[in-house]
């Protein structure tokens, strides 16, 4: 059973959790708009949404997990917006220009994954969000989000096994 | 942590490094007062909109198909709700999603949507001229917010169709499906359009066979 909490409470607590997770909402909208202003509008742009939804809060979903969805699909928004006006900065030219060379050819894969798993990766090891987390953020079932991980790091430890290392 | 997680997490760290930044909860406060009226002034025009269903025409270039079964037909009647002190009677069609899809008892078909949260209060409908009929087998209310960077976000697009109409699909300028949904009980939603539809942007709705019978253009 839920308990529906007055929502002055959930908006002091919507502030707390921007204050204290702002530079992981960052990390993770910024890596879905592949743009580092974009990813800090994503984020005001998110919390701005999320104070205009607060009366649709439903508790049943942790209130973090709810955000995060918000926070995701207004960083989703920005790249496309981004696209659209032929600005993109893709994760490909990230993985090149990055501090280091992409000896392991991680940065490549993740650039390759199809979106689900590239979000699910980012909430996962950005965020350092639970299965439970990531399933509500995403929308899916944990099982879900745990085929999805594995199968990402699947993925990754065959390309790791073919390409040998210099 | 596995030997792949602990690699995938340094690489990670290399690609979107963590960053010293100042939250900025002000400006989220500003944005959250400033587009407020426009929010209310477009769901008001959106209501508007929804009253003028015949006239969404003008606005999106809407285009229908003959040939296909069951677009004159909607058989989804629905289940009473109970409103005290209110004249007519008004049928609960369905939930998806976040919405609340209605009908409005009367001799034409009359419909409405709401918040799912708010059962028995619809917030706009409307009784489109020739729906259902292959000419107008769908009816779709999409809310559209006014934002800083873009001049039209939807933030809900939900709808009702004919017995005939099986599915829809949101494409973008260059024919790539970007979301799409299952039509059952004559009622949907698109939640995953929400924020991404924009203008250009194509929603096809299809027969259960695949064939388009209608298309709305943004």
């Amino acid at each position: 059973m839920s308990v529906r909490r007055p929502q002055a409470a959930v908006r002091r607590e919507l502030e707390l959790l921007y204050r204290s997770r702002y530079p992981d909402f960052v990390r993770v909208a910024t890596a879905i708009t592949e743009s580092n202003p974009g990813g800090i509008d994503a984020v005001q742009e998110a919390f701005t949404q999320a104070l205009s939804a607060l009366g649709r809060y439903r508790h049943e979903a942790p209130l973090e997990a709810w955000v995060w969805r918000i926070v995701v699909n207004a960083a989703l928004a920005q790249r496309r917006g981004n696209r659209e006006v032929g600005q993109p900065e893709r994760l490909e030219a990230a993985s090149k220009n990055g501090t280091g060379p992409d000896r392991s050819g991680v940065r490549t894969w993740i650039a390759n994954l199809p979106e689900r798993q590239r979000l699910a990766v980012f909430l996962r090891y950005y965020a350092d969000l639970d299965y439970r987390s990531i399933a509500v953020t995403l929308g899916v079932e944990v099982g879900t989000v745990s085929a999805t991980l594995n199968a990402a790091h699947t993925a990754l430890r065959s390309s790791l096994t073919e390409v040998p290392n210099d | 942590m596995t030997e792949i997680e602990s690699i995938i997490e340094q690489e990670l760290e290399h690609l979107f490094p963590r960053r010293e930044l100042v939250p900025d909860w002000g400006e989220v406060e500003r944005r959250f007062r400033r587009p407020r009226r426009r929010r209310l002034v477009a769901l008001v025009l959106v209501t508007v909109l929804v009253l003028l269903l015949a006239g969404l025409s003008a606005i999106f270039r809407v285009t229908g198909s003959s040939g296909s079964s069951g677009l004159d037909r909607f058989s989804n009647q629905g289940t009473l709700v109970a409103r005290p002190g209110v004249p007519g009677r008004l049928y609960l069609l369905g939930v998806r999603a976040d919405t609340a899809f209605y009908r409005l008892e009367g001799r034409k078909l009359c419909v409405g949507i709401g918040w799912a949260s708010e059962i028995g209060h619809p917030g706009a409908g409307g009784c489109g001229a020739h729906f259902p009929s292959a000419s107008e087998p769908v009816m779709t209310f999409a809310g559209v917010v006014a934002t800083k960077d873009h001049d039209g976000r939807v933030f809900q697009f939900a709808g009702l169709a004919a017995d005939g109409v099986a599915k829809l699909e949101l494409l973008s300028p260059r024919g790539a499906i970007l979301a799409a949904a299952p039509i059952r009980d004559n009622i949907f939603t698109l939640p995953s359009a929400n924020g991404l539809l924009l203008r250009g942007d194509r929603v096809v709705f299809l027969d259960r066979q695949g064939k388009t019978v209608h298309v709305e253009q943004y």
